[in-house]
């Protein structure tokens, strides 16, 4: 199955010296400010496409940012990181102007009750039966925060109780399956826009997940999803469902022990570890039977995290962004005998998620305490070069290369004006085609508007 | 894991060794000095720093 996935970003913003400018104007800055190739800010509009093949905008009062459709888990992360630092250098810069520190935050919740997203998008099969996606999905969303939660300070949607707890999404579901992402949040979400030939295929909007800073995790995170979905659309995923998601995901997350017996619908109860090697089992079949990208590398990377959750959670600190956060939570609450109700565990919990030079996490990697990530030089031409192998490309190239030319750009297709003034439509339902080795480098507008591969997908 | 599986593994691995992403790392200072480390980046006023980052929601 060829693998297609993308992230969307909601990061969190705040300016303490600033009260007078609210979310949406922080944004707004903040966007206005990004430091690579984009698309122009017109009038009121805060939608930017970037050279990368990526969208920076304005969304519910956040700066968002959305990955270019990358092939691999590895593609997808450098991308991810690439977007963190871009938001980041953008706050800086708006920092400057201000004279006020302008401070974005890799988290889904402000802890006080309101709660942003990180969605995950993967391209499927419209072949593949709906109701066979609702079922499987809850039980491999809600069992994967074991190896995917951001951690989090704090239980409730406000904080009303003290404690630590694996995810940050947790307490803001209410429902097995819903379109609203806003509220009454569905751990299956319904929403059906493709962005693609709508005949062929369908794009899973997955809401669930937390934002994680560990590039290990993010990685993990996407990967052992994606095995899933190809071992789901194969027909291999086990029929192994939790008894009540909803329940089963506040369960999971404040179960710090992961010992928590989960009820099944067969009646047994299992594990969130459990749940998750059945699935393994199942991926790795899936697996030996077709190409996945990373394959081996996630297989051997998840089962190591299974293995070492079950022997001693602490273990996985050095990978998994609840573990870590929790050592160093742990740390001070050992040091300066803190209970949980403590702000100075809410402090480094946030801190946790800050980007930028203040960076916790960036500190953890140096010390040797946290994997690092992707080479600076991987992120680095992540910044202003997109994925080679998808329409990504077609995209970036226009943006960075043929602005001038560029009238309007969505995910599918292109509005674009040649030097005769004409205006010239260009459609890209096939996500998988437009892709460098598909097109001519380094040639004037009107040679690409005459190349664009106008063929029915 | 299977033959197969192993075989897809050559090209990928060099892919895994430009993003060390498993690698697990020497433990150099231990868990105290790099929370006095920590100490000096995070705000003194612990509170003032977790109440003043409200969000107005999303999605």
């Amino acid at each position: 199955m060829p693998l297609l996935l993308g992230t969307e970003t909601e990061y969190g913003i705040t300016a303490p010296g600033r009260p007078d400018l609210d979310a949406h104007a922080l944004s707004a800055l903040v966007v206005e400010a990004c430091g690579v190739p984009a698309t122009p800010v017109v009038e009121d509009s805060r939608h930017r496409m970037l050279g990368n093949g990526a969208r920076f905008y304005v969304d519910h009062g956040h700066p968002e940012y959305c990955t270019p459709e990358t092939t691999s888990p590895t593609d997808l992360l450098a991308h991810e990181l690439a977007g963190d630092r871009i938001v980041a250098e953008a706050a800086a810069a708006v920092s400057q102007a201000l004279g006020a520190p302008v401070r974005v935050f890799k988290n889904n919740t402000d802890g006080k009750g309101q709660s942003y997203g990180y969605h995950e998008n993967y391209l499927l099969h419209r072949a593949t039966p709906w109701e066979a996606i609702e079922a499987a999905l809850p039980t491999v969303l809600v069992t994967r925060v074991v190896l995917a939660g951001a951690g989090r300070v704090g239980l409730g949607p406000a904080s009303t109780h003290p404690g630590y707890q694996l995810s940050q999404r947790a307490d803001f579901f209410a429902r097995v399956s819903g379109l609203d992402t806003t509220q009454n949040r569905g751990i299956v979400n319904t929403r059906d826009e493709p962005h693609a030939l709508p005949r062929d295929w369908r794009r899973l909007h997955v809401i669930a997940g937390d934002a994680t800073r560990s590039p290990f995790a993010t990685w993990l995170k996407v990967g052992v999803l994606g095995l899933c979905l190809g071992a789901l659309e194969a027909g291999l995923l086990p029929t192994v469902a939790l008894a009540d998601p909803v329940d089963a995901l506040r369960t999971v997350s404040r179960d710090l022990t992961l010992a928590a017996p989960l009820t099944l619908t067969e009646g047994t109860t299992a594990t969130a570890i459990g749940v998750q090697e059945r699935l393994r089992d199942a991926a790795t079949t899936f697996a030996e039977r077709e190409p996945f990208p990373e394959a081996f590398e996630l297989l051997t990377g998840w089962t190591q995290a299974l293995d070492d959750l079950r022997t001693d959670p602490q273990r996985t600190a050095d990978r998994l962004d609840w573990a870590a956060k929790l050592a160093l939570l742990n740390g001070y609450r050992t040091r300066d005998d803190l209970g949980w109700e403590h702000p100075k565990l809410a402090q480094v919990d946030l801190a946790w998620a800050e980007l930028g030079e203040r960076s916790l996490v960036t500190r953890l990697q140096t010390a040797g305490r946290l994997a690092p990530g992707p080479h600076a030089a991987t992120i680095e031409r992540a910044l202003t070069t997109p994925p080679a192998d998808t329409r990504a490309h077609t995209r970036g190239t226009w943006v960075a290369e043929h602005a001038e030319h560029v009238i309007a750009v969505g995910w599918d297709s292109l509005l674009v004006r040649g030097s005769a003034k004409a205006l010239h439509t260009l459609r890209m339902p096939d996500p998988f085609r437009h892709t460098a080795v598909e097109t001519e480098a380094g040639v004037s507008a009107d040679r690409l508007i005459r190349g664009h591969d106008r063929r029915e997908p | 894991m299977s033959e197969r599986i192993q075989r897809q593994r050559t090209a990928s691995v060099q892919r895994a060794e430009e993003a060390p992403l498993v690698v697990k790392q020497a433990q150099t200072d231990d868990l105290d000095a790099l929370l006095d480390e920590i100490d000096l980046v995070l705000e003194s006023d612990a509170e003032a720093y977790v109440k003043g980052f409200v969000q107005k929601g999303g999605q």
